[in-house]
């Protein structure tokens, strides 16, 4: 189990079609070690989450570059969490975020947000980095329940 | 006489931007060709120097910007503004759920409902879109990149009756290009028999009601911003161009009565000379083509009508501004290689739905080329240049070495089914992509002369993310309640039978349902059902008509 190597969901959810940005993070994963599933566009939250399951992936990574994310992000945790998974899989973001959204979504528990330019470096690092947050991960789960 | 100057060193390791290497100058020795045959007058075959005879001294580019935000009456709002600044055509982006074909109540789409585009599910909607502006006033270029492109021509059509203008009189254009859609814009698991038979079915349509409309934009735009070099943007276009000539062909019609009715879309990116040779190199194989291998006699089926969209992918999110200075020098080659229709994209693009302003900046940006530089004034001023007549010919053949692969492969529709198309779109991205991360491409404020983001004032920006236009998504619901549904549910059903008959044109029931008021999903999703596919390409949500 420690030697495998991370394994990638990369999807975009509802209407964005736009996945050039996504297929250059696939080939920067790829070229990394890591494995990708390249879901693709037009996923719905279920889709991404059932597949995310079936397929053992340590981290979803979302593309965003219409405000959609805002929907269907919180839906794809809601069902981590509904499972026990959001502590296990780890959810990363990147595209357009809009800065009034990211301190919700990191509290929610998106534990990457890449703006557009970021390096292929700083992508692979956060990526690769084994989930670190049992605790915080509970505490926010447990924040949105008392809610 | 001085002896031409030779290249020492780094030859071959100096490329453009599509990885043709340059060497430091450019002498006679570089360039041969034969004027009449390869170059000829502006005006004449095979039209390399622009498609008429006087350019723009005859008349300027039709100067427009892509427009589509929030609801059909807020983007006539905008439009109207545009025009009022001096806009001479109308350039119309709709919004996703239109370009997948699917309705704005659906659970997944109503999100993004207006945010990136116009909304165009219905009549009304287009109706509303073009409220106060005389339809065959205007020329109007819709951006629909996928699929849906028929349905929003059979709206067009619609309204032109229900206005009373003359059909004939419409002149515009959409896009009907499946098989690009297919890969870069927007489809979802259609059929690609269905994709091909319906932008066949708008061309025939077109030929016979529409004769001024064009009926088919090669859309080598998005190929570019998929990923392609100027060689597969072009030569991808060019080849999905031989294969809906090939089918419209095949239905029986004659080139010359639809050739003039296609043209291309394509970007103008930020490689300056490489952007101009290869939309002169374009103009030349397009008469070729139609020429020698369609056998096309007409002047006007001889002669490539080309639109150019300045290259959204070329914008940086960071230090915005800048995007001003990009979009200026990349209309400057648009103009100079002698485009009919030009649009830019906005400063803010790459941030956010364009606001006002950045829609603003962008119709004076291409003013000012046209009043002020003086660039307008002669046809293809650059013709007769050592380095852009080398590219030129260079491009040009690297693309017919494009479109002789593809007819060894069994032509683009082959290419597309094997998953050709697909991989060799990839390998360009991924390669694109690669040079910039490396710093091999040097992208100011990206790879080079950052600015850290905190610091990065250089240009306030409107709203990121464009709320979803709910009132809107009502407006559908209600139309849905207060519609004749029968007489809905009745062209719905008509629909469905002359999609199961393959010897049916679907433009008249297309038609007949737009005018019942059947919304954009409505019909995608019956004709999805008449293919064997689900209702809803998503899998979510049922028709709530019946068509048996």
């Amino acid at each position: 189990m420690d030697k495998r190597r991370t394994r990638v969901l990369l999807a975009k959810m509802g209407t964005d079609g736009h996945d050039l940005g996504l297929k250059f993070v696939a080939a920067i994963l790829r070229q990394a070690g890591m494995e990708v599933v390249y879901l693709g566009p037009y996923q719905t939250p279920e889709k991404v989450f059932n597949t995310a399951v079936q397929e053992w992936v340590d981290v979803i990574g979302i593309g965003s570059l219409s405000g959609e994310y805002t929907t269907f992000v919180p839906r794809l945790i809601e069902l981590l969490r509904e499972k026990g998974l959001d502590g296990t899989i780890k959810v990363v973001l990147g595209g357009l975020i809009a800065k009034e959204d990211t301190v919700r979504l990191r509290r929610m528990g998106v534990t990457h947000i890449f703006s557009p330019g970021a390096a292929s470096q700083e992508i692979v690092e956060a990526i690769s980095r084994p989930p670190k947050r049992e605790k915080a991960g509970k505490r926010t789960a447990g924040k949105a329940a008392a809610r | 006489m001085k002896k031409p100057v030779t290249n020492k060193g780094d030859e071959g390791s100096v490329r453009t931007s599509s990885g043709i290497p340059v060497k430091n100058v450019y002498t006679p020795n570089d360039v041969e060709f034969d004027y009449v045959r390869d170059l000829g007058d502006p005006g004449r075959y095979p039209f390399t120097r622009g498609i008429h005879e006087e350019m723009y001294r005859r008349k300027a580019w039709s100067t427009r910007n892509l427009c589509g935000l929030e609801s059909p009456l807020k983007t006539n709002e905008r439009l109207r503004y545009l025009m009022r600044e001096g806009q001479s055509g109308i350039a119309i982006v709709p919004d996703t759920p239109t370009q997948l074909g699917v309705d704005a109540d659906h659970p997944l789409v109503t999100p993004s409902v207006g945010t990136q585009g116009v909304p165009l599910y219905c009549l009304r909607d287009m109706d509303e879109l073009l409220q106060g502006i005389a339809m065959e006033e205007m020329t109007f270029s819709i951006s629909v990149c996928s699929i849906a492109a028929p349905i929003i021509l059979a709206q067009v059509s619609a309204l032109a009756r229900r206005r009373g203008v003359d059909l004939g009189k419409l002149r515009g254009s959409i896009q009907n290009d499946p098989i690009q859609a297919r890969h870069c814009s927007y489809d979802i698991a259609n059929p690609l028999d269905l994709c091909l038979r319906l932008c066949v079915d708008a061309i025939e349509y077109c030929v016979r009601e529409m004769p001024s409309w064009h009926s088919l934009t090669a859309n080598a735009y998005d190929l570019r911003e998929s990923g392609a070099d100027s060689i597969k943007e072009m030569g991808l276009a060019l080849a999905n161009s031989i294969g809906y000539v090939e089918l419209a062909l095949k239905r029986g019609l004659d080139i010359d009565s639809f050739a003039h009715q296609m043209l291309i879309i394509c970007s103008s990116h930020m490689d300056f000379f490489e952007q101009i040779a290869k939309i002169r190199a374009t103009r030349r194989i397009w008469a070729k083509l139609m020429k020698e291998r369609f056998g096309a006699k007409k002047h006007q089926s001889l002669r490539l009508t080309i639109a150019i969209h300045t290259a959204g992918s070329s914008l940086t999110a960071q230090q915005p501004i800048n995007n001003v200075i990009r979009g200026s020098i990349e209309a400057l080659a648009a103009v100079l290689a002698g485009g009919q229709g030009i649009d830019l994209s906005c400063y803010d693009e790459a941030l956010c739905t364009p606001t006002e302003e950045s829609a603003m900046v962008a119709l004076r940006t291409q003013q000012i080329i046209l009043h002020e530089t003086g660039v307008a004034k002669v046809a293809d001023p650059l013709g007769g240049s050592y380095y852009l007549e080398h590219l030129t010919n260079t491009i040009e053949a690297g693309i017919w070495d494009l479109l002789r692969e593809i007819d060894a492969i069994g032509g683009i529709v082959q290419a597309a089914e094997s998953g050709w198309f697909k991989r060799v779109l990839e390998e360009s991205a991924v390669g694109l992509y690669k040079d910039i991360d490396s710093g091999k491409r040097k992208v100011v404020g990206l790879n080079v002369h950052l600015i850290p983001e905190d610091q990065d004032n250089l240009l306030k920006i409107g709203k990121i993310h464009l709320e979803p236009g709910l009132e809107h998504v009502q407006r559908i619901r209600e139309l849905k309640e207060t519609r004749d549904i029968r007489k809905t549910e009745a062209s719905l059903k008509r629909l469905y039978r002359d999609a199961r008959d393959d010897g049916k044109n679907l433009m008249p029931s297309i038609i007949d349902a737009v005018s019942s008021h059947a919304i954009i999903g409505e019909i995608m999703g019956t004709l999805r059902l008449a293919y064997g596919q689900p209702y809803d390409p998503y899998e979510m949500i049922q028709p709530s008509f019946r068509l048996g």
